[in-house]
C-alpha cells in the first residue's frame, strides 16, 4: 500500500470509529432489549476501528513522518507541528484507553436495568466524540501545514533563476 | 481470594483510567524536559511514542485489574466513577493541551 494510503486510513478508521461512538450514545440513550445486542456489537466496532486508526497512524508516524515533519517545521506554519502534533500523538492515548474502557460496563449483565452504568457509559462516550473530533481537526491542520509548507517551497524563487 | 466479578472491572479500569490519563501527561512533559529520558524510551522500542503507548495501554490494564481487587460500595457504580473519568481526561487532556504553551 502506499504511504498516503497508510495515513488515509488512519483518518478513515478514526473518522468511522467516531461516527460509530455518535451512534452509540443515541442508542444508549435509548437503551432497550430491542437494540442491546446492536449496541454490544457497535461497541466492538468502534474498539477495532481505533485501534487500527492507531496501528495505521502509529505506523505512519513512525516510519514516514521524520521528512513530512521538516517540511512543516520550514514552512510558514511550523506550530502545526510543534503544537497540534505533539498535542495529537499523546492525546490519542486517552482516546484509545477509553475505547478499551467501553465494552466493560456495556458488555455488563446489569446495563439494561442500572442507570448508573448508562450515566458511565454515556460519559465515556461524550468524552470520545470531543476527543475523535478533536484528532480530527487536529490531522486537518497538521495536513494544512504540510500543504502551506509544500506550496511556499513551489513558490520559492529558484536560486540563480 | 476473593473472585473479581465483571462489575469490579468498571470502578477498577475507571480509576486506572484518572490514573494513567495523568501519568501519561506526566510523561509528556518528562520527555520534554528530559533528553536522556526520551533517548532511553526511543533505543528501547525503537521511538520514544511506541515505547510510550505500549508503556500506557499495559499501565492502563495492570492497575485496572489491580484496582479491580478493592471493594467499592454502589455509590460507585454511577455517577463517581463517571466523573473519576471525566476528571481524568481533563486533568490528563488539558496538562497535554497546555504544557506546549510553557
Amino acid at each position: 500500500m502506499p504511504v498516503v494510503g497508510i495515513l488515509m486510513a488512519h483518518a478513515l478508521f478514526g473518522v468511522l470509529g467516531t461516527l460509530a461512538v455518535v451512534a452509540l450514545f443515541f442508542d444508549v440513550l435509548n437503551l432497550s432489549s430491542a437494540n442491546i445486542n446492536r449496541v454490544k456489537k457497535l461497541c466492538l466496532v468502534t474498539v477495532a476501528l481505533f485501534v487500527l486508526s492507531y496501528l495505521a497512524g502509529g505506523y505512519w508516524y513512525v516510519a514516514h513522518y521524520a521528512p513530512e515533519k521538516a517540511l512543516i517545521l520550514a514552512g510558514p506554519w511550523p506550530w502545526a507541528h510543534k503544537y497540534f502534533m505533539e498535542v495529537k500523538e499523546h492525546v490519542f492515548f486517552l482516546l484509545l484507553l477509553l475505547a478499551f474502557y467501553l465494552p466493560i460496563p456495556i458488555f455488563n449483565a446489569k446495563i439494561l436495568e442500572s442507570a448508573g452504568l448508562k450515566k458511565i457509559i454515556l460519559t465515556v462516550l461524550g468524552l470520545m466524540v470531543v476527543l475523535g473530533l478533536t484528532m480530527d481537526g487536529f490531522g486537518a491542520i497538521i495536513a494544512m501545514g504540510s500543504k502551506v509548507a509544500t506550496l511556499a517551497k513551489l513558490a520559492a524563487p529558484v536560486a540563480g533563476g | 481470594m476473593e473472585n473479581i466479578s465483571r462489575s469490579d472491572f468498571i470502578v477498577g479500569f475507571g480509576l486506572s483510567f484518572l490514573v494513567v490519563s495523568i501519568i501519561n501527561a506526566i510523561l509528556v512533559i518528562e520527555k520534554e524536559a528530559n533528553e536522556g529520558l526520551k533517548n532511553w524510551m526511543a533505543g528501547l522500542l525503537g521511538h520514544h511514542w511506541v515505547t510510550h503507548g505500549v508503556f500506557i495501554i499495559l499501565l492502563f490494564f495492570v492497575l485496572g485489574l489491580v484496582f479491580s481487587r478493592i471493594r467499592f460500595n454502589e455509590q460507585w457504580y454511577g455517577a463517581r466513577t463517571a466523573a473519576v473519568i471525566l476528571i481524568g481526561a481533563i486533568i490528563g487532556g488539558g496538562i497535554i493541551v497546555l504544557s506546549p504553551l510553557f
